[in-house]
């Protein structure tokens, strides 16, 4: 059927370097109308630079570009948005203050008269929405919406402005799964009306809902355009790290029943916060891995805030047996917890200072004397943490911001370890990170617990609790509904955990 | 910036390194290239410039605001400000200039830096504690302090016999070299150390990079912002001793005007961001040094004194322009295309 379909886009032989280093090496991507096509690879694999030669954001040094029946060259985003290719980014730039509809129709008003026409562009705004199933308030602030909304506005508005080609570009990597569904419901709706997708992402079970072909890229160079139908998702990741991926899709943790027998560490009892926690319960054992499972706004992140002392809460939490009260995170630290948070960029990274500071800002105290820095020491477990975790870098001096997601992560979990915690808290550890490090996060998981340190793994992906897990709290409306253990952790269980809940 | 890196890690890193090395070098050297252009200007064209007296008073004029500055960069490091400094060192200057014929040299100037101390504590709790905009409240400040300063003497001029005191600023290590190299080069290397190797520099920096890290790496970053407004409000108060003892008078309506200023215009000129940040004393020390040779400049060549503020306020503006990312973005554009013609 889909042979029968035009082709829209026609990208070969794309090559591009940056100062004599290939980026891409003569890479093909052919996209007909009213498909969902998958764009895949590892972090540097080139997906980012192909979509900006397509964008019209790098020029290409070499191939030819077929949009439309036209042979074109983009120098300029407004150019490739003007024939029809609207690229929608992981992170949008919108401003938050002002209304939906003014960020909708931002650059682009409905004026009358040489002054904005408010009430024609509300009346515009509610109807391009409604044409995607949205009912909003177009005048309440953008950033009151959640990010999946945010992400849909943008869709519906590049629907309105005759979009051909959506690209979009890790814009599930934020959103929880019943966010996730919906945006997918949106992109088969587009399907519907002829216009083509370019859909990156990390998360393989979205390309195997949504998409019909995927385009495989590594290191640059063009591996291959495959229907999905008859690639199975093994044979994808396989190609993408350009190994065999049994060994990690299939890696099932070994469990060890006498960590059950292991002390308590932590304990909350009858824990509250205000709307987000109603009654959270649980016990922590030595040396396992505690999953926390449930959907967005069941109290995953808060439950591990509020170990971590920078969240308030009414109840009990007891700490290797005595009750703690902390009212901030050094307090927590002090007892040897540590959180790793999920917005990375947001509340973890110091983007301006070295991987040596990064990682070792929060026991800057115990490595110095008189509060001078022992740069011996410093240097020394920097070093250690650097070859242990595998962080790819120059040299500990280079800003964190030139790593990769993956080395970010690592890094700041390098940054928990040299707390010599017993309880490490990390919340959503794999976003933002390709296949890759993603299996090298899940074993350092493991190796982290059998060391003997407590993990609190808040995931809202249910393939990694299932495969990293030793036993899986699950949580709803701010409540603990049920617990898995062992082998009855599958993604099957927890769903069905969660949404007998809800029938209760 | 994090997608391109992602883009094609290992060489996009590589650019990146060298992206990064350019605007560190802007950064770091941005200041000195001014301060190169402007000695070079005037070897050339002022007369009389080449003269160990030059750069004697060059050394002299500039010790007040430098030790204002060090302080000022770690409160600009934080993403906070303080344009109080001057009306600080005022009031500290005229209570110590007071109490100088009673108490003695070591006591009133204890005095003046403990209330120096004081002020920085009262604005530090203020901004951290009570979440005051720190640019109000120290607006509201300069103006407070300043009035009180005139009300301590009447608005009258305090003149200082205490010699040892005025030997703190006239004093001539073997007759020629001021005693402010000394501080100069003591001070410098001190704030240096501190803002590099200390848990309290590295705390600065984190907090103005990222707040919201910092709270959650536990560093007590109330604790340090408010001490970081008490190091500048004790800075202050050395400051205003050191400009009292130079003039053997003091003058509540005069000392330490427009100071925050010149402070804020050498942290600028030296590197540090307005938005918090990395605390770069080098570029500050010689961005004290290109204000005062600003003036330096002006007087020398015998062109009215009201230029010497235009010309300021060109420098800090050609400085920061060095130092702006926009003029990294427009280099590497312009690589970009003659590298892609080349393959």
């Amino acid at each position: 059927m889909s042979e029968e379909k035009r082709v829209l886009l026609e990208m070969r032989d794309i090559c591009k370097s940056f100062i004599g280093v290939n980026a891409l090496k003569g890479v093909d991507l052919v996209v007909r109308e009213g498909e969902v096509h998958a764009l895949e690879g590892e972090n540097g694999a080139g997906k980012s630079v192909l979509i900006k030669i397509l964008t019209g954001i790098y020029q290409k040094d070499a191939g030819t570009i077929r949009f439309d029946g036209k042979e074109v060259n983009f120098t300029s985003p407004a150019q490739a948005q003007e024939a029809g290719i609207r690229p929608i980014y992981q992170e949008l730039t919108i401003c938050p203050m002002l209304s939906v509809a003014e960020n909708m129709f931002m650059g682009n008003e409905i004026k009358k008269r040489g002054l904005i026409d408010w009430r024609a562009t509300y009346k515009r705004a509610e109807e391009i929405l409604q044409s995607v199933n949205l009912n909003i308030d177009v005048r309440q602030p953008m950033g009151q919406l959640s990010a999946a909304m945010q992400q849909m506005v943008a869709i519906a508005m590049a629907v309105s402005l005759d979009a051909k080609l959506i690209i979009m570009d890790e814009a599930t990597s934020s959103l929880d799964d019943k966010e996730v569904q919906s945006l997918l419901n949106i992109v088969k709706e587009l399907q519907k009306k002829n216009i083509a997708i370019i859909f990156i992402t990390h998360r393989m079970n979205e390309i195997y809902e949504v998409c019909e072909r995927c385009t495989v890229l590594k290191d640059g160079e063009f591996i291959g355009c495959y229907d999905l139908d008859k690639l199975p998702k093994l044979e994808l990741i396989s190609k993408m790290v350009g190994r065999d991926a049994s060994t990690i899709v299939n890696f099932k943790k070994q469990y060890n029943s006498d960590i059950e027998s292991n002390e308590v560490i932590c304990e909350f009892k009858n824990v509250a916060q205000g709307l987000r926690l109603k009654n959270i319960e649980f016990e922590l054992k030595k040396g396992e891995v505690l999953g926390f499972a449930g959907l967005l706004g069941s109290g995953r992140t808060e439950t591990g805030e509020v170990l971590f002392g920078i969240r308030k809460y009414t109840g009990s939490i007891t700490v290797k047996g005595k009750e703690v009260h902390y009212a901030n995170a050094g307090q927590a630290m002090k007892d040897n917890i540590v959180l790793c948070p999920e917005e990375r960029k947001r509340d973890a990274i110091f983007p301006d200072m070295s991987i040596e500071d990064n990682i070792t800002i929060p026991i800057m105290n115990k490595i110095s004397r008189l509060g001078f820095i022992d740069r011996k020491k410093q240097a020394e477990l920097v070093d250690k943490y650097i070859q242990m975790l595998k962080i790819k870098t120059p040299n500990k001096e280079q800003l964190i911001k030139f790593l990769s997601g993956g080395n970010q992560q690592k890094c700041i979990i390098a940054r928990a370890m040299c707390c010599d915690p017993e309880i490490i808290i990390l919340d959503e550890p794999t976003r933002g990170i390709d296949v890759g490090a993603k299996y090298e996060i899940e074993m350092l998981i493991q190796d982290i617990a059998k060391s003997g340190i407590s993990v609190i793994m808040i995931s809202s992906i249910l393939e990694e609790l299932e495969r990293d897990c030793d036993r899986v709290v699950i949580m709803r409306e701010g409540i603990v509904v049920g617990e898995l253990l062992h082998e009855d952790i599958t993604e099957e269980n927890i769903i069905h955990t969660i949404s007998e809940a809800h029938t209760n | 910036m994090e997608n391109d890196v992602n883009a094609s890690l290992l060489q996009i890193q590589e650019l990146s390194n060298k992206a990064l090395k350019r605007s560190e070098f802007a950064k770091k050297y941005g200041a000195l290239i001014v301060f190169a252009i402007l000695i070079i200007f005037n070897l050339i064209v002022t007369p009389g410039f080449v003269d160990s007296s030059t750069v004697w008073n060059l050394i002299i004029h500039t010790t007040t605001t430098l030790v204002v500055a060090m302080g000022m960069t770690f409160v600009i490091a934080t993403a906070g400000i303080d344009i109080s400094v001057g009306s600080t060192m005022a009031l500290t200057a005229v209570v110590t200039a007071t109490l100088l014929p009673m108490l003695g040299m070591a006591v009133s100037i204890m005095i003046g830096l403990a209330l120096g101390a004081g002020i920085g504590l009262l604005i530090g709790t203020l901004t951290v504690k009570f979440k005051i905009q720190p640019m109000v409240l120290t607006l509201a400040l300069m103006i407070a302090l300043r009035s009180i300063a005139r009300m301590v003497s009447n608005a009258k001029t305090v003149n200082i016999a205490d010699e040892g005191f005025i030997g703190l600023s006239v004093n001539y290590i073997g007759g020629t070299v001021p005693v402010q190299l000394i501080y100069v080069v003591v001070i410098a290397i001190v704030f240096y150390i501190i803002a590099t190797r200390t848990v309290f520099g590295k705390s600065v920096e984190a907090i103005g990079n990222n707040p919201s890290a910092a709270r959650l790496s536990g560093i007590k970053a109330d604790k340090n912002t408010i001490m970081v407004y008490v190091l500048l409000g004790i800075l202050s108060a050395l400051a205003g001793c050191l400009a009292i003892a130079r003039t053997m008078n003091c003058n509540p309506s005069s000392v330490g005007s427009g100071m925050e200023m010149d402070a804020i215009a050498a942290v600028v000129i030296g590197g540090t961001s307005m938005m918090g940040g990395k605390p770069r004393i080098l570029g500050t020390v010689i961005g004290c040094f290109i204000i005062t040779l600003i003036t330096t400049t002006v007087n020398m060549n015998g062109i009215p004194s009201e230029w010497s503020m235009v010309f300021k306020a060109a420098i800090i503006i050609l400085a920061v322009y060095i130092q702006s990312e926009k003029k990294i973005k427009v280099r590497q554009s312009k690589i970009k295309p003659i590298a892609s013609k080349e393959v």
